[in-house]
């Protein structure tokens, strides 16, 4: 469990996120003040954050030399299967602190101006985000650990257009109007559970013998 | 005795490359040099041996450990450095230290410290900013500053002034110091090594030329020179690496036929002669 | 303690420490019971091979001129003052016999070389050119 902790820590310095914290507190104050003066600044911050969270849920594979940081990986006593859930485990909770970030920042405009207000939308909203990444990551995770992102760009973008047209078509067909909340939500969640488990099981599997 | 390394039949093949099979030992408290021409498989053989690539057969025991993810769970106990090793882009010598700190279970803070000194690292650039040679450097430093039993080197020679190389040479010498601690190290500066390497392991074009003490691979031949009238049949058939040229001809001698260069010039060779004459194939008769 | 190697000498380096220890034994600048450097120590002082000094001590070992104690290192051994002799003898007698097919090859007449004997042991022997 420590060792998967070093791991996911590991993940998340090597981003440049945590040099840059200021600048996402500063770009929040920024989005609450347009959303209290201008009108739905929503769909901005959804840019934002599925822009941020796409290119950094790459960032561990990425890097200035082949492999991304694998020749490191290599020398520390870190077992392959633990560098594994790290990844995943960074990937989740990158993708919850974005998500956490938006509908915090969206609640606050909401209390400032509660004309625009619409919490469980926001909530729904939220949640569906945070749908959407965790899926592109248990999509192209196995692929990344497979082949690197060198030899794997195609995985990451033609993924990332893939969810995007999926998304867009059920936005269009929108079944969620005729299907009752809880259940759908229940479901999404098992269905989110039973996806992300199959995509780690193939990841430790593939990553066990990847060459470096 | 322990021993740090025990490889038995170890081989990889590739389309364009077959390596092995390798088969030797290195006991706690030596230095082994890697030595070969280009391409002749060093840079291979280590990446089997930090498993960053499966063998396609044999085995190996590093440290005691038998299997990849035992050895990748015993990784305190080894330091390496190879070209491929990198470290964060945006890490300066601070951060590597504060997370090696936690990374390692012996990680020597002030080891390191002295060590980035020693080479002249400036403290406050991040690695993507170091030139290649710096942060070959700096994986030195990290190789060496967490008391691991077994250092595994690619390399780390190259680039070098030869005031840096002695101080390396130094500092190698002074990590075996106490008998427990073993040192891999490939490298072209052969004559170097030939000084102080307790074993030497030599690699043409996948093959494992020769494994064992220094010493016996330099007198394992002699050097044999003569005018182009003295160049007998025999000589010839016994002969390496055969060279002739108007002033006369020179080849390797297997030290056993010595008696067929009875009146030449005969003297033993150093390590950079001999890989010369053994040349890139190592070919045995022409 | 001296001991001086040359790298790129005929002579093997591990032989010609063997040489120098023995020289400093025969010659008492190396009293019996004296510690020598450890294996380890001397490979790294002289910036060579932990199995050059290794096999170095261990011949000096079975000439009779060291002992290697278990975890505490290498003695000089006490050396059997009629085999010492015994050697010296050796010496002498092949120096004086190097003098004489000297002689013999410059054609100098047994008198004289007798002459050159008495001459040098009256100065002392300490007569170096």
């Amino acid at each position: 469990m420590r060792d998967i902790a070093t791991m996911m820590r590991l993940d998340w310095t090597t981003t440049k996120l945590h040099t840059i914290w200021w600048i996402l507190g500063l770009a929040d104050l920024v989005l609450v003040v347009l959303g209290v003066f201008l009108a739905n600044t929503r769909f901005l911050m959804l840019g934002a954050v599925a822009g941020m969270a796409s290119s950094a849920l790459m960032m561990p594979f990425v890097g200035s030399q082949q492999h991304g940081l694998e020749g490191m990986l290599a020398l520390l006593p870190l077992r392959r299967r633990t560098v594994v859930w790290g990844h995943y485990g960074y990937a989740l909770s990158l993708v919850a602190a974005l998500v956490l970030n938006f509908a915090v920042v969206d609640g606050v405009t909401g209390l400032i101006r509660p004309t625009e207000a619409n919490f469980s939308r926001t909530l729904g909203v939220a949640a569906g985000v945070f749908f959407f990444f965790a899926l592109t990551t248990a999509i192209e995770y196995p692929m990344l650990l497979k082949w690197g992102f060198e030899r794997a760009p195609f995985a990451v973008y033609g993924t990332l257009f893939g969810l995007c047209a999926v998304l867009g078509l059920v936005a269009y067909l929108d079944p969620f109007a005729q299907l009752p909340v809880w259940p759908t939500v229940a479901m999404g969640l098992v269905g989110l559970l039973v996806v992300l488990g199959g995509s780690l099981m193939i990841s430790l599997h593939v990553y066990e013998t990847r060459e470096i | 005795m322990t021993e740090r390394l025990n490889v038995l039949g170890l081989a990889k093949t590739y389309p364009e490359f077959a390596l092995g099979p390798l088969t030797f030992d290195l006991p706690a408290g030596y230095i082994m040099g890697l030595i070969g021409p280009n391409g002749a498989g060093k840079t291979t053989t280590l990446r089997l041996l930090l498993d960053m690539a499966q063998p396609s057969a044999g085995e190996f025991t590093l440290n005691g450990a038998q299997t990849a993810d035992a050895r990748q769970q015993a990784r305190d106990d080894l330091g390496a450095m190879l070209d491929s090793t990198t470290l964060p882009d945006v890490w300066t010598v601070k951060d590597i230290d504060d997370n090696m700190h936690r990374l390692f279970r012996r990680w020597d803070s002030q080891q390191f410290m002295e060590l980035v000194a020693q080479f002249d690292i400036n403290p406050k650039t991040m690695y993507r900013r170091l030139s290649k040679g710096t942060q070959n450097k700096v994986n030195l430093a990290v190789a060496l500053s967490h008391h691991a039993k077994l250092l595994i080197l690619d390399e780390p020679m190259a680039g070098l002034d030869p005031i840096a190389r002695d101080e390396l040479r130094q500092l190698l010498q002074a990590y075996i110091q106490a008998g427990d601690a073993s040192v891999l190290l490939s490298s072209h500066l052969t004559d170097d090594l030939a000084q102080f390497a307790d074993y030497l392991l030599y690699l043409i074009h996948g093959e494992q030329r020769f494994f064992g003490e220094t010493d016996t691979l330099l007198n394992r031949y002699l050097l044999v020179q003569g005018g182009s009238s003295e160049l007998t049949a025999a000589l010839e058939d016994h002969g390496l690496g055969l060279r002739q040229t108007s002033v006369g001809f020179s080849l390797l001698l297997p030290t056993t036929d010595q008696a067929l260069a009875a009146g030449l010039v005969t003297s033993t060779p150093d390590l950079d002669t001999l890989m010369i004459y053994l040349g890139k194939r190592g070919e045995d008769h022409a | 303690m001296r001991i001086v190697i040359q790298n790129r000498s005929q002579l093997p380096i591990y032989q010609q420490i063997i040489d120098q220890i023995q020289a400093a034994i025969l010659s008492g600048d190396l009293q019996p019971g004296t510690l020598l450097p450890s294996i380890r120590g001397l490979a790294k002082d002289l910036q060579i091979s932990v199995i050059t000094t290794t096999r170095a001590y261990h011949d000096l070992e079975q000439a009779g001129l060291v002992q290697n104690v278990q975890g505490k290192g290498t003695y000089v051994q006490a050396q059997d003052p009629a085999l010492l002799r015994e050697q010296t003898l050796r010496q002498v007698e092949a120096g004086l016999q190097a003098a004489l097919d000297a002689a013999k090859i410059g054609q100098i007449p047994p008198a004289t070389v007798h002459e050159m004997l008495d001459s040098l042991i009256a100065a002392g022997g300490d007569d170096h050119d």
